[in-house]
């Protein structure tokens, strides 16, 4: 499958994902709203130029809003994510790797800390950011330290679940 | 010059940035602020039929349990009928009515459609609901939404054929109540903590109320017909200062699987809202 096609797939895949299961269940507990769409945008190939970095991370963020109703919300806080995903990846990825021009973000091309530390950062960032923009109209400092904690916690365990069902390492090493 | 390019190819990603963040606060403040965004018809009408595809798998799941609802209102209703009272009354008589203007006509005022939810969030501090009718269907903004087991909602927007409800469980949601037992008015809100428990404001200390009491829709709502169930008292505080008792309400509609509705247009609304505007002007 050529690379674009598999990304639109890709995206759509995670969207009705985020948008009719996630963000539509019965909530665990009120600090806990798992969130996985923002691993489009984490998954998507370094080469990305970073203005359409940007413009992806807008696209990706309003068209969930437009199943939770939410206009600008979610739009926010991934154009947040696209903003600083790429001096991430240059603190974290020696600029001399060789998958920099064809590969994409992942166990296999950053080594496993790297990697992890990356995923890490990024949703951390995110989640602080949506809290924030969805705590501002009514301030409760415990809701939001609360909020983002966990809702960070469900997010990796989601993504780390992703990582092992999609992209096993040992078939990478294979091919 | 090669710094000055490299400058404002940098400062071009902050810019674009900039912008899309932007364009995103906007957003979010306008719609915040009127709870509806005519742009947004569109887009909704989208993701609304959408929403209906996957409603339609996830209601096999709860077709049991809707029977049984059902059967259980049927059930009121069927209590309800006129065949199932007499009067005992042999005093009256029958007596021809000589005046011709009929003077117990009685004037609808409520307007009841059958509407089903299509999508419903409970997670966030804001939650809508939506329906699946729209202005076509005769629904418009200001409608009140109730379910078999208690009230539900206010509509905010509609579309062609969608229509979206502000849910009890809703931070800016207030709505006027009443004690069943004693008739004493309140205002119910939502502190956006849990969808088990509403907050009922303005009732006074010398109530008499205990816990379970059922609440109802008030004499004074504009958008609820009088006497709906809205739930029962759930946890009676006493405050320590103020006047007031600070209770919490278990709505009586579930949230969390609310599927077939009941949308009531006030017919009176407008002709009320005009007078009372009248009256604040004099």
């Amino acid at each position: 499958m050529s690379e674009p096609i598999k990304q639109i797939f890709r995206f759509i895949l995670f969207l009705l994902v985020q948008a009719l299961v996630l963000s539509n269940m019965p909530p665990l507990n009120r600090f806990v709203t798992p969130y996985l769409y923002m691993l489009f945008l984490i998954w998507l190939p370094f080469s990305v130029p970073r203005h359409w970095m940007l413009v992806l991370g807008f696209i990706t963020g309003f068209s969930l809003d437009l199943f939770t109703k939410t206009p600008g919300l979610h739009a926010s806080a991934s154009v947040f994510l696209a903003y600083i995903r790429t001096p991430f990846l240059r603190l974290l990825v020696p600029s001399d790797t060789k998958e920099l021009k064809t590969g994409s973000p992942g166990i296999r091309s950053m080594g496993l800390t790297s990697y992890a530390f990356f995923v890490l950062l990024l949703t951390f960032f995110h989640h602080v950011w949506l809290v924030f923009i969805e705590w501002m109209s009514f301030g409760d400092i415990v809701y939001f330290l609360g909020k983002v904690f966990f809702t960070t916690l469900t997010s990796l365990l989601l993504i780390i679940i992703t990582e092992l069902l999609f992209r096993p390492i040992r078939k990478r090493r294979a091919d | 010059m090669k710094n000055f390019f490299l400058l404002l190819r940098r400062s071009y990603v902050l810019l674009l940035f900039l912008v899309l963040q932007g364009v995103c606060i906007s957003l979010l403040v306008k719609y915040n602020k009127s709870h509806q965004a005519r742009y947004m018809e569109l887009a909704y009408d989208f993701t609304g039929s959408l929403n209906k595809k996957y409603a339609d798998i996830v209601s096999y799941f709860s077709l049991s349990d809707n029977n049984k609802k059902l059967a259980e209102e049927n059930n009121r209703l069927r209590n309800l009928l006129a065949e199932n009272f007499t009067t005992i009354d042999t005093l009256s008589k029958l007596v021809r009515d000589t005046v011709k203007i009929d003077s117990s006509k009685v004037t609808r005022k409520f307007l009841w459609r059958t509407a089903r939810v299509i999508n419903n969030s409970v997670s966030s501090q804001n939650n809508f609901i939506t329906l699946e009718r729209g202005r076509l269907q005769g629904i418009g903004p200001e409608m009140a939404v109730v379910s078999a087991s208690g009230i539900v909602g206010i509509v905010t927007d509609v579309s062609d054929n969608m229509a979206i409800v502000k849910s009890l469980l809703h931070r800016k949601s207030t709505t006027s109540v009443m004690l069943k037992n004693g008739g004493t008015t309140g205002l119910l809100e939502w502190d956006g903590v849990n969808p088990q428990a509403l907050q009922l404001k303005g009732i006074p200390k010398s109530t008499v109320l205990k816990v379970g009491d059922t609440v109802l829709t008030s004499n004074i709502s504009l958008n609820y017909p009088t006497g709906l169930m809205v739930g029962t008292i759930s946890k009676v505080e006493k405050q320590t200062d103020g006047n007031n008792y600070r209770l919490q309400v278990k709505p009586g509609t579930n949230f969390y699987n609310v599927d077939f509705v009941d949308v009531i247009e006030n017919l009176f609304l407008k002709e009320q809202q005009d007078l009372e505007q009248r009256g604040v002007k004099h």
